[in-house]
């Protein structure tokens, strides 16, 4: 194919030129007297999958013949090229083994570094450890490195590092990076031996990796051999190929690769010849470009090479410069010039590192029902089957709560093995509401037999769930391959159903064959691990499983692409859109390195944090020279304003500074086009409709509709916030039990009347301390399973115990009979409503009357809120009075008190003197006439104590949209 | 080159050769002082990697560095007598030639291309980054994630219910003996918070030494330091009236008089 020449052959395609298009058609060209096996001998070296599936593409679209062997330089790491290269060794395999040893190490030294990082230090050595076999830098290199100014922190490092040092014999089984290496040393000595004749090309990559520039620099010696380079720059003068000398300063240049490589294989710039002779789409903004990404040294020329670009307007032709005022306004807008793309027939491609826009844009093309076609896929952790192992392993080692059974339960793949989830949905949710009503807050297998009782649909469903749910809590430190075992089984069972084998729907489906090839890998090299807690094998397997992607690859949109930085060498698209160009995001801010500086990074060979930066401005520069492209970035995010990015920064102030060229007036046209298209998102996003704010509810039911039934205690809600009785009583809506409970007031209030109630019904002599105190501590075991929770409030409780038996001599001389949790009911006179109570304690004296006694926990009623609002105790002693209490007639009440259960057991009588029995009577029977009015309205929030304070139905009058001091608006219902 | 007195102010605080505390009401120009100060540095030919500038606020540090590369690339485009003319009124006043100018213009792309970024940043997240590159001096996880304080809330809750049920679970009583309060989770927070303070072991003479006390004071020989034997009478007469009074307030009263640790007479 090629005429002999002592030079190595390199070829280039400049920016803005459909890579693989111009691949193929230089190759046809070439070819052109060929015979067709020669043809099919050619070998293609390529850098990624993509690019080998679009220079497939392109030979599709072409003449039928024999094509050529496109191959990815990395395959070579699995190429079997000869016995003495042993097969390389599964990184999840290594990656335990050095676990492990960190581990040993970390148990001899324990001040070296936290248990915990065990993971996290093994992950960071073993890329150091891949990124020093790629680049071929050996463990003695890095141990005889100049430290003398950081010996500290340098010898914790080196007992780290000698660690790793006994990877790097490669005659044993060598890792993926050192074998591609050791693959690619052979071949080139068997080259230099006996070449091949037919064409050997490398093609769409910079050499960046020691391994690739390795193979480049074998493939250009060779007779046949050619080397072309993607996104050349042709517009780069001699004399700046000739200054970037310096690694250390000049890495983030984007030429600086094949500088590099230009000192390694050989070659002068003048020597790249062109390889197709397709032009490139916008020649004139690659002058442009290319000038705006001059290295530092020799940006002080902007000012006299400015001039020789022309008239800029004409350069940024087909440029669109987009500066939303958020992240949200720059997905908007993006989607919106996608929209149009589609509607146009064009391909567009939104290039962007920034996962974060890429998903908001996905999220707002799904409004025209576009699936955009997403290079990058949806992490394995976030699908079906991923959540659903995540959440099983959760389950190890710690209590069971009604939360996580009830996510597992209702997960989609749980129960899915036949079609019948009807039945299992229908449980599941009668389970919930007997976890939200009753608790208890941490189920175990008995609550859920008791739960199914006798019933016979419920049986055998809750002893499937009962079995599984069994000793999960005990699990304890066991080995990765146990963890595993009992994980994935458990996983299954979760999803087979009961009495049922297999594993359901969970392998099934993309998402589950990615998810059932990394459990099968780790099951293969689970040896490897060590003993661990449940915890670290949750946080192990949430790791190993991020790493899966699952991508559908027929499933998006063929006209809307997205990509990762990497694709944009791959072109091929219409309209590219640079998303997220901010400075952090596009280039990443390098992440810093825990091992090695700069400057001994630089010293041993090894990679610069700047090469990531330069390899990202070589992808820039190559998606900037499409025909349309946009650049776009958010002004500001969350929290502060952001930074452009570099380039973006450097080309606007280029253009700003060159107003004899229309410069600023080419900077302006570029962000007005952008501005255009913000305006018109942001008109997508105004509302359309107003929705008029809700007024004050007071909602007038008709009287055959209003509640006759009241507990004394909710006479304070009728009063205080009547919307509260309309909703429960009416509308005969309750607020629904959370499914977690919190140890709160409320149930520290119930226990604490429990307790006082079995302590006086069992008549112990009122200054038994012990007993009270033992009683207080079962109930407490109980029904309060948060320990710290239980610890606390028992202490709470042994303070105020003492206090409120010393008070208690004095109760007991002052009755003989005590009566608890006696129920009452009265029918008031002339509203017909009755009244319904349940006194805490009725003490009966000797002398025919009665006293009146509740325990309070919280705060107690003051004396003007007992007159006005909180009349619990006054309607509880005209309910005596009147006879409501059967087992007691009608008494006379002396004394009626509320107790506080403190410490200072400071007790509240009721007001019985200023609001006796008869006035009481009549307030009531005024009250409830007046809400047996067909024209009363039950107003929200009428009368509360604070205007702070929360009502549970404050959401279903939509308080918010009107406040406290908006007017009521009456609604007669009929 | 004259200049006003607030000018001439701001230039002699961006002198980058004098260390500078400086104080000025808001709006006034701080941030200007600090960016010229900044570029005056890097007009001085020190290495953009050598400079930091720490920040309170994320807000400060972007508007900080969009400013600093503004000025900068307005350099990078201006004709030499511009630019002159700019960095005299920024306070260079030596003689400045083409070769001062040309790097003066090269300033815009060095700082952008700083190795590691120009380190205009949070101190919250400098010292994030001093913390991933020394992990192990740190004690803590080379992929650390700073913890939210609600995460925080629910691990110190966590870590409270396994002292509550282990070997420690004695202590736990004596202290929640004396706790009245309702919520726990302020005092670990509090406890967590000062950490290192409980770390040192202090006995009674370790904490009467640090408060300047004399170990041997008991509640009586404080009361016979502050009361003289007049007042002491006083009281114990106030006492005695008290207590054959006639009103509920003057028996309660007469009942705080009775101290028990007033010294007999």
């Amino acid at each position: 194919m090629f005429d002999p020449t002592i030079t190595p052959r390199i070829f280039g395609e400049p920016c803005g030129v459909d890579y693989a298009k111009g691949l193929v058609t230089g190759l046809m060209a070439r070819a052109q007297h060929m015979p067709p096996e020669d043809f099919a001998r050619v070998e293609i070296y390529v850098n990624t999958a993509r690019m080998q599936r679009r220079i497939r593409a392109m030979f599709d679209d072409g003449p039928a013949l024999l094509l050529p062997r496109i191959r990815l330089v990395t395959d070579l790491a699995r190429d079997p090229i000869s016995k003495d290269v042993p097969p390389a060794v599964a990184p999840l395999h290594r990656r335990l083994e050095l676990s492990q040893l960190v581990a040993q190490l970390l148990e001899s030294e324990p001040d070296l570094a936290p248990r915990a990082a065990l993971y996290d230090l093994s992950d960071s050595l073993a890329s150091l450890m891949d990124e020093m076999q790629g680049e071929g830098v050996s463990p003695d290199a890095i141990a005889k490195l100049d430290v003398s100014d950081q010996s500290g922190h340098w010898a914790r490092a080196q007992k780290f590092l000698t660690i790793i040092a006994q990877f790097f014999d490669t005659t044993t089984q060598p890792d993926t990076e050192a074998r591609q290496r050791l693959v690619i040393e052979t071949l080139a000595a068997r080259w230099a031996d006996a070449p091949p004749d037919h064409p050997v090309i490398v093609a769409g990559s910079t050499g960046s990796r020691g391994a690739t520039a390795l193979f480049m620099q074998a493939v250009a010696r060779l007779p046949q051999g050619a080397i072309v380079l993607p996104g050349y720059d042709t517009d780069l003068p001699d004399t700046v190929w000739s200054a970037m000398d310096d690694g250390l300063t000049h890495e983030d240049h984007p030429q600086y690769r094949f500088k590099r490589l230009m000192d390694l294989i050989g070659f002068a710039p003048a020597d790249v010849a062109r390889w197709s002779d397709l032009a490139p789409q916008r020649p004139a903004r690659n002058r442009l470009v290319s000038l705006s990404l001059r290295p530092a040294p020799v940006t002080s020329q902007w000012l006299q090479e400015g001039p020789d670009l022309g008239c800029l307007i004409a350069a940024t032709e087909g440029l669109t410069l987009l500066e939303a005022a958020s992240p949200r306004a720059e997905a908007e807008a993006i989607a919106l010039r996608l929209r149009q793309a589609v509607d146009e027939g064009i391909t567009a491609a939104l290039i962007s590192p920034d996962r974060m826009l890429t998903r908001q844009v996905t999220a707002a093309l799904d409004r025209w029902d576009i699936k955009p076609d997403d290079s990058a896929g949806v992490p394995l952790q976030l699908s079906p089957p991923g959540r659903l192992l995540r959440h099983v392993a959760d389950l190890f080692g710690t209590q069971l709560t009604g939360e996580a059974l009830l996510i597992l339960l209702k997960h989609p793949l749980c129960h899915s093995s036949n079609n019948d989830r009807g039945d299992h949905l229908r449980l599941t949710h009668d389970l919930e509401l007997q976890l939200r009503r009753y608790g208890p807050p941490f189920p175990t297998a008995d609550t859920l037999l008791k739960w199914a009782g006798a019933r016979a649909d419920r049986q055998p469903w809750a002893q499937w769930v009962a079995e599984l749910v069994t000793g999960l809590d005990t699990v304890g430190d066991k080995h990765l391959t146990d963890h595993l075992d009992a994980h994935l089984t458990l996983a299954e069972s979760f999803c087979a159903g009961p009495a049922l084998s297999g594993a359901g729907g969970l392998w099934a489906e993309a998402a589950g064959r990615e998810a059932q090839r990394i459990c099968t890998d780790m099951r293969t090299y689970a040896d490897a691990g060590g003993i661990m807690s449940p915890r670290d094998y949750a946080a192990l397997f949430g790791k190993i499983l991020s790493a899966g992607v699952v991508r559908d690859r027929d499933a998006g949109h063929p006209q809307i692409l997205i990509w990762g930085t990497l694709e944009a060498r791959v072109q091929g698209a219409d309209l590219t859109i640079l998303g997220g160009m901010n400075d952090g995001v596009w280039p990443e801010a390098p992440a810093p390195d825990p091992w090695l500086n700069r400057m001994m990074r630089a010293q041993a060979g090894l990679l610069l944090p700047e090469r990531r930066v330069g390899l990202s401005a070589h992808d820039y520069q190559q998606a900037v020279a499409g025909r349309e492209v946009w650049i776009t970035r958010a002004k500001r995010s969350s929290d502060a304003e952001t930074i452009p990015s570099r380039w973006v920064n450097r080309l606007t102030n280029l253009l700003g500074g060159l107003p004899d060229q229309n410069g600023p007036e080419a900077l302006r046209q570029m962000q007005a086009r952008g501005a255009a298209w913000l305006a018109m998102a942001a008109k997508l996003s105004a509302p359309v409709a107003d929705v008029a704010k809700v007024k004050r509810p007071a909602p007038c039911p008709p009287v055959a509709a209003r509640p006759d039934q009241f507990s004394v205690t909710q006479i304070k809600t009728l009063i205080r916030d009547p919307y509260a009785i309309y909703a429960r009583k009416v509308l005969r809506l309750d607020p629904l039990d959370p499914l977690t409970p919190s140890a709160d007031a409320p149930l520290r209030g119930v226990i604490i009347h429990k307790i006082l109630e079995e302590f006086i019904r069992h008549q112990h002599a009122p200054d038994d301390l012990d007993t009270l105190l033992a009683i207080a501590a079962r109930h407490f075991a109980e029904k309060c399973p948060w320990p710290t929770h239980r610890a606390q409030w028992m202490a709470r409780f042994a303070l105020a115990a003492d206090a409120f038996c010393k008070a208690e001599v004095g109760r007991h001389a002052l009755s003989d009979t005590r009566l608890v949790e006696q129920e009452g009911k009265l029918v008031i006179p002339g509203v017909e409503v009755t009244l319904t109570c349940k006194a805490d304690r009725l003490d009966l004296t000797p002398d025919g009357t009665a006293i009146l006694y509740d325990y309070k926990t919280g705060t107690m009623p003051t004396k003007p809120q007992q007159e006005k609002f909180d009349k619990q105790l006054l309607l509880e002693v005209a309910m005596v009075e009147h006879g409501g209490f059967e087992d007691v007639g009608p008494v006379q009440v002396t004394e009626a008190q509320f107790i506080g259960i403190k410490p200072d057991a400071k007790t509240v009588p009721a007001p019985m003197k200023d609001s006796p029995t008869d006035t009481t009577m009549a307030g009531m029977i005024a009250l409830l006439q007046h809400w047996k009015q067909a024209d009363s309205g039950y107003t929200a929030r009428y009368a509360l104590f604070s205007k702070n304070d929360l009502g549970s139905y404050d959401h279903l009058s939509r308080f918010g949209e009107w406040d406290s001091s908006d007017p009521a608006q009456p609604q007669v219902l009929t | 080159m004259i200049r006003d007195d607030a000018t001439q102010r701001q230039v002699d605080a961006a002198n980058p050769q004098i260390s500078t505390w400086l104080a000025a009401n808001a709006g006034s120009g701080k941030t200007r002082v600090l960016t010229d100060r900044v570029a005056r540095l890097l007009l001085e030919d020190v290495s953009p990697q050598n400079i930091l500038c720490l920040t309170y606020t994320k807000a400060a540090a972007a508007e900080m560095q969009n400013r600093l590369f503004k000025r900068l690339g307005d350099w990078a485009m201006m004709q030499d007598d511009a630019l002159r003319a700019n960095l005299r009124q920024l306070g260079v006043d030596r003689a400045i030639d083409a070769d001062q100018l040309r790097a003066a213009r090269t300033l815009f792309a060095r700082a952008i291309e700083t190795p590691g970024g120009l380190k205009i940043q949070t101190i919250h997240s400098f010292c994030a980054s001093v913390l991933r590159r020394f992990p192990l001096e740190a004690g803590v996880s080379p992929q650390f994630r700073e913890m939210e304080d609600r995460a925080a809330q629910l691990l110190r809750a966590d870590v409270m219910d396994q002292l509550v049920q282990g070997a420690a679970s004695g202590v736990v009583h004596r202290m929640l003996r004396h706790f009245s309060g309702d919520d726990l989770a302020k005092l670990t927070a509090e406890v967590a918070r000062h950490k290192d303070a409980f770390l040192q072991d202090m006995d009674r003479a370790d904490i009467c030494r640090t408060l300047d006390l004399d170990p041997a004071m008991t509640v009586q020989t404080l009361v016979l330091r502050v009361l003289d034997a007049d007042a002491i009478a006083a009281i114990r007469q106030l006492q005695q009236i008290c207590a054959t009074g006639s009103n509920h307030a003057t028996y309660k009263t007469a009942d705080k008089l009775r101290i028990c640790w007033l010294p007999i007479a």
